[in-house]
Parts: C-alpha cells; sequence; structure tokens
C-alpha cells in the first residue's frame, strides 16, 4: 500500500561550503513511509537532516511538502510541514513533560502561545496514545532518556506534520530501548499516516523495522529497500 | 486548572510582600517614619506631619522605585541571559555590558582626575558617560553575535571584553589620584539614593517598556529551552532573537548601572527563586515573577543596608551579596537535583 508523496526532493545539494554530494539527490517519500538514513560517520546524515529542518541553507534544489516548496514559505510556517526531534533531549531546569509536549502547537498557537480547547484535545489524545499519562507532570530532569526520547516524539506528533525528522533516536537507549523505540515508530508512521525519517548507527535494528532505506555513500544518496541494502554489498565494501 | 490557581495564589503572595516591604521601606531611612503613621495615612484615617511628607516625597518615594524598577530590570536580563546561554551561571553581566558602563564612568571620574585637580563630576555626566560605555560594549557584542553562531563563543567573548575593560580601569585607578579612585569606588558599590525623582521618571518608562517587550518573546524563549537546533526547526530565527534580547538586556542593566552602579548578585539569583517558589520553566510565568521577586529583594538589601548599621548607610552591593549567597545556596542544596 503506498501513500501519497508527502515529501519530494529535487536537485538537491547539501553541505557546508562545499557540497558533500557529487550528484544532487532526487528522492520522495510517501505518507506512511519509515525511513532509515543510512551512512558511514561524515558522509553527511546530520547536514542533510539539518538542510531539510533549514538549520542550513541548501546549495542548491528544492524542498517541498505535500506540494508547498520550503523556500516559498516562512520559517513558521514550516513547521507546520515538518518536525524534528535532536538525539539528545535538553535536560531544561523545572519544565514538566507536558510543557515539552505543549511545544508542539507553538506553531498554532499566538504570540501568548495561548491554547485553545482543540489543543489541549490533541495534546491529550497523544498523551494517552503513547501512554505517558503517568509522567506528564514528572520534571523533564526525573525521567529517563528514553521517557524523555518519548516525550520529545510525543511532542512532534502533536505538531501534526505530514514529515518527522529524527536525528539518531536510538542513540543513548539499550538494545531493548532502542527495538521498542522503533516499531513503535512503524506503527505511528503506518497508524497515524505520517513519513517518518531516522538517521541510525544501529543497522541490524533499523533493517528489521523500516520501510526504506535512505543510503549515503559515495557522495550520493539513493532510496533502496531493506533487501537490496542488505544484499547489496554494503557491509562487505567496508569490511 | 489547579495549576493556574497556584500560580494566582503565589502571584498574590509575592504581590503582597513587595507591597509589605514598600511600606516597610517608605519608613526606614536617616530620619525614621513610625509604621502606624504611614498606615494610617494610606487608609485615609489622619494626616501625616509635613515635615513626614516632605521626606517622602523628596526623597523615600525616589529611593524605593529606584529599587523596585533596578531590582526588576535585573531580573529579568538575570532570567533571559540564563536561557539564551543555556547556562543557569549566566546572569545581566556577562555580556559585560556594566563594564562598559564602568569603563565610562571611569574615564569621566578617573580620567577628570589626571588633567584636573578636583574630581567634581555632575552626576548627569556620569549618566552619559555610563550609556556610552554601556552602548560601546553592546555594539561590540552585537557584531560578534552576527557573525558567530555558537552561542558559547559569544559567552567567552563577553567575558574577555569584561576582563578587558575592567583591567583598562585598574590601570587608569593607578594612574589617578586618591580622592578620585575613591569616588569610583563608591560607585561601584552600588547606591539607590543618588537617584532623584527626577531621573526615575526616565527610568521608570524605559525599564517598563523594556520589560514588556521581552515578555513578548516568552514563547521563543520557551521553546529555546529546547535546544538551539531544536528551536530553529520551529521556525525560530535564533540570530535575530539573540540580537533583541540583547538589546533588551543591555538597555534595561545600562540604565539600571548607569543610575544606581552595578548592582551585583540579583540578577543571578532571582530567577532561581522564582523558578524555585513557581517551580516552573514557563517564561510567561517567570518574567513577571521575576520583576517581582527581583523588586522585593532589591527592597529587603535597602532596608537593610539602612538599618543594620545606625550611623549611615551600608554599600548596598555588599548588603545584598552578604544576606543574599547564603539564601541561593540554600536553594541550591534543596534544588540539587534540577541544577545543571
Amino acid at each position: 500500500m503506498m501513500g501519497e508523496v508527502v515529501l519530494n526532493i529535487e536537485g538537491l545539494v547539501f553541505g557546508h561550503k562545499a557540497p558533500l554530494v557529487s550528484q544532487a539527490v532526487d528522492i520522495s517519500a510517501s505518507a506512511g513511509d519509515f525511513i532509515c538514513l543510512v551512512g558511514r560517520n561524515g558522509t553527511g546524515k546530520t547536514t542533510m537532516l539539518s538542510t531539510l529542518i533549514g538549520v542550513k541553507k541548501p546549495l542548491a534544489g528544492h524542498i517541498s511538502i505535500c506540494g508547498v516548496p520550503l523556500d516559498r514559505i516562512s520559517a513558521r510556517e514550516k513547521s507546520r510541514y515538518i518536525s524534528f526531534v535532536p538525539s539528545k533531549v535538553e535536560a531544561v531546569l523545572n519544565m514538566r513533560i507536558r510543557d515539552l509536549i505543549a511545544v508542539g502547537r507553538s506553531p498554532y498557537t499566538n504570540i501568548f502561545d495561548r491554547r485553545t480547547k482543540a489543543d489541549e484535545a490533541i495534546i491529550e489524545d497523544f498523551i494517552q496514545k503513547f501512554g505517558l499519562s503517568d509522567i506528564v507532570a514528572s520534571m523533564i530532569t526525573e525521567v529517563s532518556d528514553g521517557e524523555r526520547q518519548k516525550a520529545m516524539i510525543c511532542r512532534a506528533m502533536v505538531q501534526q506534520t505530514p514529515v518527522i525528522l529524527l536525528d539518531e533516536p536510538t542513540a543513548f537507549l539499550d538494545f531493548f530501548a532502542k527495538r521498542k523505540l522503533l516499531s513503535d515508530l512503524k506503527k505511528i508512521a503506518s497508524e497515524e499516516n505520517r513519513c517518518i525519517i531516522f538517521s541510525c548507527h544501529d543497522l541490524e535494528i533499523a533493517a528489521k523495522y523500516c520501510s526504506h532505506i535512505w543510503l549515503l555513500d559515495d557522495r550520493k544518496l539513493e532510496s533502496v529497500t531493506v533487501d537490496e541494502f542488505l544484499n547489496g554489498g554494503y557491509f562487505s565494501k567496508y569490511q | 486548572m489547579n495549576r493556574s490557581l497556584s500560580y494566582i495564589i503565589k502571584y498574590a503572595l509575592i504581590i503582597f510582600a513587595l507591597i509589605a516591604l514598600a511600606i516597610l521601606d517608605v519608613c526606614t531611612g536617616s530620619n525614621k517614619i513610625p509604621l502606624s503613621d504611614i498606615m494610617d495615612y494610606i487608609f485615609g484615617s489622619s494626616d501625616m506631619s509635613v515635615d513626614y511628607q516632605f521626606t517622602i516625597r523628596e526623597f523615600r518615594l525616589a529611593r524605593l522605585i529606584t529599587a523596585m524598577i533596578a531590582g526588576a530590570a535585573l531580573s529579568v536580563s538575570g532570567l533571559l541571559m540564563q536561557t539564551i546561554f543555556r547556562n543557569p551561571l549566566a546572569g545581566p553581566y556577562v555580556l559585560g555590558i556594566s563594564n562598559g558602563a564602568s569603563l565610562g564612568v571611569a574615564v569621566i571620574v578617573l580620567g577628570s582626575g589626571m588633567f584636573l585637580p578636583s574630581a567634581d563630576v555632575s552626576n548627569f555626566a556620569i549618566l552619559i558617560a555610563a550609556g556610552l560605555g554601556a552602548a560601546a560594549v553592546l555594539m561590540l557584542i552585537l557584531a560578534v553575535s552576527l557573525r558567530v553562531r555558537d552561542i558559547l563563543s559569544i559567552l567567552i567573548v563577553g567575558i574577555l571584553v569584561s576582563g578587558v575593560v575592567a583591567s583598562v580601569v585598574n590601570v587608569m585607578q593607578f594612574f589617578s589620584n586618591e580622592v578620585n579612585v575613591k569616588s569610583y569606588v563608591v560607585w561601584t558599590m552600588g547606591s539607590l539614593d543618588s537617584v532623584s525623582f527626577n531621573d526615575s521618571v526616565v527610568l521608570i518608562p524605559v525599564c517598563l517598556i523594556m520589560c514588556a517587550v521581552l515578555y513578548m518573546f516568552s514563547k521563543k524563549l520557551n521553546i529555546l529551552l529546547l535546544g538551539e537546533q531544536f528551536a530553529v526547526s520551529m521556525g525560530l530565527n535564533i540570530k535575530w532573537l539573540r540580537v533583541i534580547i540583547f538589546i533588551g538586556v543591555s538597555v534595561l542593566t545600562g540604565a539600571v548601572t548607569a543610575f544606581c552602579g552595578p548592582l551585583g548578585f540579583i540578577g543571578l539569583a532571582v530567577p532561581h527563586i522564582s523558578r524555585w517558589i513557581f517551580n516552573t520553566s514557563d517564561h510567561f510565568v517567570l518574567v513577571p515573577a521575576s520583576m517581582i521577586l527581583g523588586a522585593a529583594f532589591l527592597l529587603c538589601g535597602d532596608i537593610l543596608s539602612h538599618t543594620l548599621y545606625s550611623q549611615g548607610v551600608l554599600p548596598i552591593n555588599a548588603v545584598i551579596s552578604i544576606l543574599g549567597a547564603p539564601f541561593i545556596i540554600w536553594i541550591v542544596f534543596k534544588n540539587q537535583r534540577t541544577v545543571i
């Protein structure tokens, strides 16, 4: 089953000053896709993600989400199309888990961050879905890395963007927590019909859950199926 | 929601404390006014003596307003700096703004002594000099923050600028005469008494408008707490946010320093007290809370500096540090888990 194309990247060249890819990237992703961005250290995974969320300007090319070109809309509007989960959530002083999750509604609220009843309902709904009711009143600093991560992902869902990017979401989790997280994310992608893209170094676990792999290698980015990735000689190449 | 109810109760309590301290502050001074007289006057049951009325109108009111505004302005500045630098040790002075103001004052107070025999510098000249010094450092910091992305680099530049400016002042002290050095040192001890009612008329609108403007950025600051990369993904323009906050904080600390000297400690401590009392990181709550608590804190300092020593007024800076530090240490210990 294929969802509609939500993320469309055309002729994208990214990098700091020098391009990190020798071949412009043309790639797209659909609603319901659960994509793992794979690449060795220094190939530009983080730069690629930074370019998608707008921290870095693309050296060339266009990114559009649901047919809306990102370079034509304001930074604030962009946060209604794409949300981002950093690999490590800051341990903010005196912030509650619920406050963290509520930040997801800020692209829709006014300057005083007044949330409507509808906003609150969305927040409550996802808190239930993520099973976070027990810890919403806790301080961020009181819960484990895994729970904080989960709250941050819940926040991304509350933001209701068609595309969600996660930078190495498994980096600080133990083996079982990693598997749990990825299977949860996979479920979210299909049930909520979102396009989730994450970077990851745990290739065996990632390959087990994701629907596609975006392989960043030899200065080019290509979309491969999990089978193609496992049998394509990527592993033997670097051994 | 019971959380907003608890905020309302806490706000009511600290506002009540502030009012009580304000009344107490009006009573204290070289010429003591009995509390009962003031209470009677407030509730309109009797007239106060003309003598007292004159004292209050000419001296106490200006001092009271200055203390409250300065405390509020420095506390808000400290809160915002802690958020922007994402460092609980940051305060209104990390950018070196007040050192800039000090340099301005040093140039005029100490410099005049190098060429003129006596140091008779007017209050107005000190104000202008402090303002110019603060503005000069602000320009430097803005130039750096528009070029440099890394917030730690900006922090390092700020600290280095403070250091350099302080050293320049040291050299000037070395070459200056005793009288001028003494009057400069006295200025650095801080004072709430040198502000006249006319001066405070300038200070009030500047500080209140600035605090109101900065309050408008609470939503952005709340997002920034979760990290810069994340904030950008939420549509924040970090560079401009920094520039605006730096300008606001500089105006606040520059104005307060110009009028009262470099008042230490409050800007660092009060944001922590607010977080501790309100148990939140929400700037919509913390900005007004810091203003009220900062005002109350400086009033405490002012009252104590006038009452601890019967022969005169102790330097306010010393009083707030000596009495405030143990309190903060206690909070840090109580709050250990959440202090990074």
